[in-house]
């Protein structure tokens, strides 16, 4: 065979292959000519991989997300402006180029330089874009789904209230139906046996009496049952409300604004020393300042009346007057990085379930035995302290080693 | 005159219940305290609450109150506030760092003590090194603040696909394109004084800690 047969049947052999991986894209084989943009398969996965690392996080296809969406942008300019815009942007921007002009104005922001991409990444991430395009947006209950996991968050809990109160509901439903059946029967009965009529006297008169409510309550019976079950509640109730003086649990003020631990801490998941910064450090768990909300309020629900309240904060440089809910007498001294750091206890250990409350309420009695229980209970965290590590060997009993054997129970540890 | 002592005697024993029921915080309200005077300092705590509002004239004092504290901290005619604005004229140290790491042996004191500007993103990219030994427990420490300051919206894995980004938008996954090979220096810088989206992380870390992060986040450019 001569070589230009092989080469001949090399570029069938090629052509065939295009056209045989490529088939979904074989409507556009025309159209590519016009932009100049092929959408084969090495170039547009070529493209996909340095689109997922260099523009997803300002851009999609089928949607705005920082920037524009891309579908269809090789229509709107040309490959060779797109490729200089993509290069600079700042540069096109201010050479005043009607189209770019327009662009800032609507996004209000540079798109960093991408000078390190070369012309030919350009038109693969192009082709990349142009594939999508053509693929078309995906299915709409994706994206439905996607927004109800966003924007919901406080349905769940509901559901179990709910399902509870309907057993319940249908139970007393029930009860009161067997009721009536059963005075029904018993009138029914009654009736019956009077028409009868060959009764003993002393059966009439069991059936002839009437129930007399005065004799019920005048009996002494009765009245020594109310007076002990009475006697009983007063006598908790006087206990319980002279060990609550003092103390705060349940305590549930409603702050300036009203931030929801359930959205933030729940739902989003972010971390509580990501605003309450120092109690990995500190005697105190700090109130975040205004400057931490703005880190993601500066573009997140800029328009709800309560974080305009931050705005009107930090335009007036004045700190929100969130309202304290837990408050350790002063005569008692804690530490939270001791608690945190050191034992590495869980907020949620003397918090609560702060990632289920929309209002932040006191959960422990924060009173002194409730201190001295925890203390007693506790082991020591040993693990990554080479101290504590140290005195559990050199005090090796067969108890484990629980905060108040290293002295979690001195008076003068909080009280000095 | 049986009957009206017996109604007197009731009325009293109701009279205390709902007296002691009072006793009880819920709500907007924090109960009654036995004895503020000791339970409110008198020198400023940090987020002390102070307000002006509803002192009472009685023994038993609302929570607020802070008896006797006027003649340590006048408030008169300032606002009530738990947080308190520093001394006008105080300048910032955002180079404060914890002294007993300063003063390390292997620490380098100069990068603990940050001054760039936050514009000389490029020279910091350059020039800085991390001061801090690349060590399983300080990549382990990173981690940890990594997981809390960066991860609602960076993801677990820096790819970008935290809770929060997903939402807030425009975070990069570390491993790909040009964010895989970024210098430790714009790392460091990008915490200190954000980039782009991200607003600066200064105020919530200091320099050792984000130092720290930077060794974490490293360990994510090479992604898994």
């Amino acid at each position: 065979m001569k070589i230009s047969t092989y080469v001949k049947s090399f570029r069938i052999l090629l052509l065939v292959f295009i056209l045989s991986s490529y088939h979904s894209f074989a409507q556009d084989e025309n159209t590519s000519g016009s932009d100049g943009l092929s959408v084969e398969a090495a170039v547009v996965s070529k493209g996909e991989q340095l689109f997922s690392g260099n523009c997803t996080q300002c851009h999609a296809v089928h949607e705005q997300v920082v920037g524009p969406k891309l579908a269809g942008v090789y229509e709107r300019q040309s490959v060779e402006w797109l490729i200089s815009f993509i290069k600079y942007p700042q540069k096109v921007i201010e050479s005043g180029d009607e189209y770019a002009v327009a662009l800032y104005e609507k996004y209000k922001q540079y798109m960093p330089n991408h000078d390190f991409l070369s012309d030919e990444e350009i038109k693969s991430i192009l082709s990349y874009v142009k594939a999508k395009t053509i693929e078309g947006p995906p299915p709409a209950e994706n994206v439905a789904s996607n927004d109800s996991g966003t924007t919901g968050g406080g349905q769940q809990s509901g559901f179990n209230t709910n399902l509870l109160l309907t057993i319940i509901g249908l139970l007393i439903a029930l009860l009161i139906i067997v009721m009536i059946a059963m005075i029904l029967m018993i009138s029914v009965l009654s009736k019956f046996i009077r028409k009868q009529g060959d009764l003993s006297e002393e059966d009439q008169e069991y059936l002839n009496q009437k129930f007399k409510f005065s004799t019920l309550l005048r009996s002494q019976t009765f009245v020594t049952v109310v007076a002990l079950v009475f006697i009983t509640f007063a006598a908790k109730a006087t206990v319980d409300g002279l060990f609550s003086i003092g103390v705060q649990q349940g305590y549930a003020p409603d702050q300036p604004i009203k931030f929801s631990h359930k959205l933030h801490a729940g739902f989003y998941e972010i971390d509580c020393k990501y605003c309450h910064t120092s109690v990995e450090k500190s005697k105190n768990a700090n109130i975040p300042s205004a400057n931490i909300c703005m880190n993601c309020h500066n573009t997140i629900k800029t328009t709800s009346p309560e974080i305009q309240k931050i705005y009107t904060a930090l335009e007036n440089d004045e700190p929100i007057q969130w309202v304290r809910v837990h408050n350790l007498p002063d005569l008692s001294y804690f530490n939270h990085s001791q608690h945190v750091k050191v034992a590495g206890l869980e907020c949620e250990t003397c918090h609560g379930e702060i990632t289920e409350m929309e209002v932040v309420q006191q959960h422990s009695l924060l009173t002194m035995g409730w201190c001295i229980d925890c203390h007693r209970k506790t082991e020591v965290n040993v693990k990554n302290n080479e101290y504590y590590s140290r005195l559990l060997e050199a005090h090796q009993g067969n108890d484990p080693m629980v905060v108040e054997d290293i002295g979690g129970l001195e008076c003068s540890k909080c009280h000095y | 005159m049986k009957k009206l002592l017996n109604i007197y005697k009731a009325t009293l024993v109701f009279g205390i219940l709902a007296f002691l029921m009072g006793c009880s915080a819920g709500g907007n309200d924090p109960g009654i305290e036995y004895a503020p005077q000791m339970y409110h300092s008198i020198p400023y705590e940090p987020l002390t609450q102070i307000t002006k509002e509803g002192i009472p004239d009685g023994m038993i004092s609302s929570r607020y109150y802070i008896p006797n504290s006027l003649p340590y901290n006048d408030y008169n005619g300032k606002k009530p506030m738990n947080e308190l604005l520093p001394v006008p004229g105080t300048v910032s140290r955002q180079s404060f760092s914890d002294h007993s790491i300063i003063n390390r042996p292997d620490s380098n004191k100069e990068l603990l003590l940050y001054n760039l500007h936050k514009d000389s993103i490029d020279l910091a990219a350059r020039v800085l090194k991390n001061p801090l030994p690349d060590t399983k427990d300080i990549v382990k420490d990173g981690q940890h603040l990594y997981l809390g300051f960066c991860a609602p919206c960076h993801g677990e894995t820096g790819d970008g696909k935290g809770k929060v980004g997903q939402v807030y938008k425009g975070v990069p996954n570390y491993s790909q394109g040009r964010y895989a090979t970024l210098s430790e220096g714009h790392i460091f810088h990008t915490i200190t004084h954000g980039k782009g989206r991200m607003w600066p992380h200064k105020s919530q870390l200091n320099p050792e800690e984000r130092w720290k992060i930077v060794r974490y986040v490293q360990e994510l450019q090479k992604g898994k």
